[in-house]
């Protein structure tokens, strides 16, 4: 064993390294996904290819980021790249299911000899494909229609960035400037880690390093294993639905069953529907991506290590070919509109079990994309949009408003996306009676007006829940619907498809309406005051109050309570 | 100016008081207890004991320099105004949207935003609209407004905060707002969101406003009572308001926008550190202060101090997304849950030291005072860093009994560890997390900390100082003399200072430098600027200029002084410079960016505190002191027995370490192998042994 104090030099040392690069990444890096959808992540690995620290940042990399490095070697042998390469990969197979998430390896050596890997991922702001944005789910085949991939592929060598390469990349993509920028992003941040990394070797020697590694394993492997003993033992299962996968399209089942046996789970999602000839797909890593997550945020709260010894007792089978486990050539371009869907199912199949470690499923994010050209500048534009809506209701409280409850993102500030395109924001607000009755009532729905003022724009729209409504646990309602209306304000309003791909003119209005998160618990349970604090801030109407909540009415003057009959 | 001078810093504990006589080489201190009720009670006695007890009177002061943590305090206590805020038709709720990055990845369970500052049924929606590029497109309508004032006088409002999407590009919708809000509501106060911050980005500037708002009224009545109280006590002179960029204003400029001086104690302590340092001929310096709670460390070097343009204040456990996020020039720090106060606890086999802090009440285990659990001020007094006597009061007797047990329970038995073993880990741990601390204010920021002297002040950093400067390879350690009031030394030491930033936006190269050097001039004339003087200081008076400047479409940018810089290829060129110190390599030949620019205006305030600190004889040999006390060191795998001394006794040619010096708020640790002496302004000097092998395992 190595002592308390030098595992802790090492340990917190490489967690540093890792956040560290991560927040060099982000302040260099030129893609809004990296600089506010927190789109990236950072892992740090051991000579022997085993992920020892992952800065928390992405959850959407949990599961793609340990099996890196094993992809990495299949096309360079362990000892075959030499200090001041590294290597590209963005295969959505052996990556994290689109083709826009980008991962740059580097070996990491002292004194000449090689000690491990730095490995960063981002989401770049285009890969080419059909669409700007690489994301488009309407017919959408196969992913060769989503952009250019790189299976590994040595993008620098021995310091000097591979020309022929970077020019083939560059060539590909609609905005080449940023996706250039953001993969040097990555080697900076890369090369932070190297050098941290380097640093604690040389510090404290390499045979105690080694010691460290499978210190930090074997501990993390013990911490999520007692966790896991405290759930109760048995078979736990649900089943929830995607609205479709673009206009005319069917809705898509998601399914898990739920297995705890003493300090192990199993997660079985092999009955969801087959995969589909669209961008809505997810590969096995992403779906190990949000359940991994999900395990996370029920095991005391996330704070167990991330690392290839705390995912050891987590197992996790479906049927290759489902949606959530797509194979070739399936596209994945829009997956990351399925995320909450993995954790809200989970979250469903466990609340009997643990209901004090479970939300109710939350609302959704819209990601719609707008490309077009300035008329006053004439360049093009790509508006990569971010709405995001509420968690549902907790064991304890309501659910957060505007905040994402799977990957954690930031989004643009109207003043800033005002500046940055021609558009107008006319309206960010809740929506009133949106949120899921319950006991503890969900996040409310947000709503988002944008006003766009440019020459041949295209709407790639990218919602969720306008079919489906997020419900409720443990007796909780569901949340409203979600809606995306063309030109609200118009007699000519229209309804567009949460998928569809639109032509927009000049000076259109886009109403986002978001879904309310679902409740938690029965309404009957809510107090008088709680429900009277939403009516006060107008978040909820007197009317919808005494229809739903019971003490509330009760807490009324009777002439009130008999109007509302 | 003759005269003496007065600092007063107000802390949630104590007031801290500095009197000083620049000609006659007089430094004088005290500290009272503060009275939250009204501050104004402790310092009005607490001056009136310092100046008799030095034979002073208060019409001998020229004038007084004031800090106070009403503001920052109003906020924490949720203690302020009802708070009406005006915002654009359809923003609602931008500061109950915030932003929706979780500070917290994996707790979604029990994540909460910071609860903001006004009710949801206090914002009033305005008709009105300015476009990104400052383009009015809606006036404000003048029936709507008035209609508005009617419903928040119904409701109350006791503060207005007038915020409109893109008003930092242009003003004049906010303040014609102002102006019709004051004329229907006379009386209650107006901010606008465009006087305080001209950045661009919603919430953060709203956030600002809603703030200011929520803590004018009431700062304003301190202000009232502290100016009345004085002049009755028969003083004539100025006051001067500290403010967190390191310089003061007078007390009718910061009534309109008091959240500017919510870091005002921290910046004071920045700037003692840095005069003492520059006493003993040190330039290049990391502040690092240390107290019950928090560290606070902050890189300076020659030149302007470095200021930032955001704090989050009220943050929960120190955790960056959990507070409220101000845009307010401020002096650069970075602070961690790292104190005397930070308990410790075994996780994943290790030693886990904040940033939970058992506070002042129960205090550390060695307190007594019913604290159990183990603080790092528990671990000092068991290694012998700190010794009971030495601390000994009237109202505390520290109990090293207390202390051992609670290592012991708590860290020992939990980790298979000796006592002096667990103690020592804890002491470790801490200092690791001061380590992280230290290089991100240095490394990251694209700066050798080899190269820097470590100043420590406060309670807590004397006895952390040595380690942490041997870890990071820094050469010399200074603790300053009156670290405990080094804030209030601080003030004494500033100048009249006002910063304003502006949003810009534009790209760079030497067809736009011209345009740059036109919104500078333009920026000089920004009232705001003049808010600090009293009189037409002029011969006294400079600009200072920066530039925040990024490659085209980065998210974050840096700060360029551009003072001596005097063509568009020289500002490029110390721009590439900064950026590759900081990051490594430049994106190859893109455009860059001019984000904002920082005008400040600075008026010297003529005789400084540093002027005062005495040259005393160095030349004599260190008294002996004949005191002498086992302490732990993992260097030598045990206890040695080392000599303490008093900063008095060690005046003189350098000893060898180990050695203790006692003062009376703080303990400081000479390693094996180093060297100190006292020098001619006071300071404990620290020479750190290079060569000396990093830590052996005990």
């Amino acid at each position: 064993m190595a002592d308390t104090m030098t595992r802790a030099v090492v340990w917190r040392g490489l967690i540093a390294a890792a956040n560290d690069a991560g927040r060099v990444l982000k302040r260099t890096a030129f893609s809004g996904a990296i600089q506010e959808g927190q789109d990236f992540s950072i892992g740090v690995f051991d000579e022997q290819g085993r992920m020892i620290v992952q800065g928390d940042f992405s959850p959407g990399h949990l599961g793609a980021m340990p099996s890196v490095i094993k992809h990495v070697e299949d096309y360079f042998p362990r000892g075959s790249l030499s200090a001041g390469d590294a290597v590209l990969l963005n295969d959505l197979f052996m990556g994290s299911g689109h083709l826009l998430d980008f991962f740059l390896a580097t070996p990491v050596f002292v004194e000449k000899e090689f000690m491990g890997y730095a490995v960063s991922c981002a989401h770049m702001a285009d890969v080419g494909g059909a669409s700007p944005g690489s994301q488009q789910v309407e017919g959408i085949f196969d992913f060769y229609q989503e952009g250019i991939r790189f299976l590994p592929t040595l993008m620098w060598h021995e310091g000097e960035a591979v020309g022929d390469v970077h020019r083939i990349l560059a060539a590909n993509v609609r905005v080449p400037d940023t996706v250039l920028g953001d993969i040097q992003a990555m080697r900076n941040a890369n090369l932070v880690v190297e050098k941290r990394f380097s640093e604690l070797v040389m510090n404290q020697g390499k045979a105690a390093f080694r010691q460290v590694c499978d210190e930090v394993l074997s501990i993390s492997e013990a911490a999520m294993r007692a966790e896991i003993s405290k759930w109760p033992n048995g078979v736990y299962s649900a089943t929830d639905y995607y609205d479709d996968f673009g206009p005319g399209t069917d809705s898509l089942k998601i399914s898990v069953q739920v297995t705890v046996n003493d300090d192990s789970v199993d997660f079985d999602f092999s009955n969801s529907s087959p995969q589909t000839r669209s961008g809505i797909n997810a590969v096995r890593n992403y779906l190990d991506s949000y359940t991994l997550f999900s395990v996370k945020s029920m095991a005391d709260d996330g704070q167990v290590p991330q690392n290839a010894g705390s995912m050891a007792p987590i197992n996790i089978t479906c049927t290759p070919g489902t949606v959530v486990s797509a194979i070739p050539p399936a596209g994945g371009g829009a997956r990351a509109i399925m995320q909450q869907r993995i954790v809200d199912v989970i979250f469903q199949a466990m609340a009997e079990a643990i209901p004090d470690r479970v939300l109710a499923p939350s609302s959704h994010w819209a990601n719609p994309i707008i490309g077009g050209y300035d008329p006053e500048t004439g360049k093009q534009f790509v508006n990569y949009e971010i709405v995001v809506g509420g968690f549902g209701g907790r064991p304890d409280r309501d659910g957060v408003e505007a905040m994402s409850a799977s990957f954690n993102i930031d989004t643009v500030p109207v003043e800033i996306a005002e500046a940055a395109a021609p558009l107008r924001v006319l309206r960010h607000s809740f929506i009133q009676d949106s949120a899921g009755v319950g006991q503890f009532r969900g996040g409310f729905g947000v709503r988002k007006d944008i006003q766009f003022f440019g020459k041949d724009m295209t709407l790639t729209n990218l919602g969720e829940r306008h079919v489906f409504q997020p419900p409720g646990i443990l007796g909780g309602e569901p949340g409203i619907s979600a809606s995306t209306v063309l030109n609200p304000d118009k007699e000519t309003a229209k309804e567009l498809h949460s998928k569809g791909t639109y032509f927009l003119d000049y000076a259109d209005v886009v109403s986002f309406r978001l879904s309310g998160g679902g409740g938690y618990g029965s309404a009957s349970e809510r107090s008088a005051k709680a429900v009277a604090a939403d009516v006060e801030a107008g978040l909820v109407t007197e009317s919808a109050a005494l229809a739903n909540y019971p003490a509330y009415r009760e807490s009324q003057p009777l002439k009130t309570r008999k109007e509302a009959k | 100016m003759t005269e003496w001078r007065l600092a007063i810093d107000v802390g949630g504990t104590f007031t801290d008081f500095a009197l000083v006589h620049p000609i006659r080489k007089k430094i004088e201190v005290g500290k009272v207890l503060t009275t939250p009720d009204d501050p104004s009670t402790a310092i009005l006695s607490g001056a009136r004991d310092l100046l008799d007890r030095h034979g002073v009177e208060l019409d001998e002061v020229g004038s007084i320099v004031h800090a106070t943590t009403i503001a920052p305090n109003t906020i924490i206590q949720a203690a302020g105004a009802k708070v009406g805020l005006v915002v654009t038709h359809g923003f609602r709720d931008v500061m109950f949207m915030g932003r929706p990055t979780r500070y917290n990845t994996y707790s979604i369970l029990e994540l909460e935003r910071h609860k903001p500052l006004l009710e949801r049924k206090h914002v009033y929606e305005a008709t009105e609209r300015t476009a990104a590029d400052g383009i009015i497109l809606t006036t404000p309508d003048q029936e709507e407004l008035k209609d508005l004032c009617l419903r928040m006088a119904k409701d109350g409002i006791e503060s207005v905060a007038v915020a409109f999407i893109n008003s930092y590009a242009n003003p004049s919708n906010e303040l014609q707002t102002a102006e019709s809000i004051q004329q229907y509501l006379p009386g209650v106060p107006v901010t606008t969101s465009a006087s305080l911050t001209r950045m661009a980005a919603e919430y953060e500037r709203f956030s600002t406003c809603v703030a200011n708002a929520y803590v004018k009224p009431k700062f304003q009545a301190y202000i009232d009572r502290l100016t009345s109280g004085l002049k009755n006590l028969g003083f004539t002179g100025d006051i001067h308001m500290m403010q967190s960029n390191g310089g003061f204003t007078p007390p009718e400029a910061l009534v309109q926008k008091p959240l500017v001086a919510v870091e005002a104690g921290p910046a004071g302590g920045i700037i003692a550190a840095r005069a003492f340092a520059q006493a003993s001929n040190e330039n290049h310096i990391i502040a690092f202060d240390m107290g019950g709670t928090t560290a606070k460390v902050c890189l300076v070097e020659p030149g302007p101090l470095p200021v930032g343009t955001s704090i989050e204040i009220d943050r929960e456990q120190l955790r960056d997304g959990t507070g409220i996020p101000l845009r307010v020039p401020s002096v650069d720090v970075i602070e961690i849950g790292a104190g005397g106060g930070s308990i410790a606890q075994p996780r994943l086999g290790m030693v886990q030291v904040g940033p939970k802090s058992a506070g002042a009440d129960p205090g550390p285990a060695c307190y007594a005072r019913g604290g159990t659990q183990a603080t790092v001020t528990d671990a000092n007094i068991t290694l012998g860093y700190l010794a009971a006597e030495d601390f000994a009061s009237d109202e505390l007797a520290l109990s090293v009994g207390a202390a051992r047990a609670a290592i012991s329970d708590e860290i020992g038995s939990e980790l298979g560890l000796t006592t002096d073993a667990a103690a020592w880990a804890i002491h470790d741990a801490v200092t690791l997390n001061m380590e992280h601390a230290l290089r991100a204010a240095s490394v990251d920021r694209g700066k050798d900390p080899r190269g820097f002297a470590l100043v420590a002040t406060g309670g807590a950093a004397p006895t952390h100082a040595s380690r942490l400067a041997r870890r990071l390879g820094m050469a010399k350690v200074i603790i300053p003399p009156y670290a405990g009031v080094a804030s209030s030394l601080g003030f004494l030491e500033a100048d009249f200072r006002q910063d304003v930033t502006v949003h810009i936006n534009e790209s760079f190269d030497e067809n736009t430098w011209q345009s740059l050097e036109n919104r500078i001039e333009e920026t000089k004339k920004d009232p705001t600027l003049r808010e600090a003087e009293t009189t037409s200081e002029e011969s006294r008076s400079y600009y200072e200029t920066f530039a925040r400047m990024s490659c085209k479409g980065q998210g974050s940018d840096l700060e360029i002084s551009l003072m001596g810089l005097s063509s568009a290829a020289e500002v490029l060129h110390q721009f590439k410079h900064q950026y590759e110190d900081l990051y490594g390599s430049m994106p190859p030949a893109g455009p860059v960016t001019v984000t904002s620019i920082r005008v400040a205006r600075v008026t010297e305030s003529g005789s400084k505190v540093s002027e005062a600190a005495t040259h005393a004889d160095t030349t004599a040999n260190p008294t002996d002191s004949g005191k002498t006390r086992e302490v732990y060191f993992p260097e030598v795998r045990g206890r040695v027995r080392c000599a303490v001394y008093t900063r008095e006794q060690l005046r003189g040619a350098p000893i060898p370490g180990p050695v203790v010096i006692v003062d009376s708020e703080c303990s400081t640790l000479v390693l094996p192998g180093d060297k100190v002496h006292v020098d001619a302004f006071g300071s404990v000097i620290i020479d750190v042994n290079q060569k000396q092998p990093e830590d052996e395992v005990v």
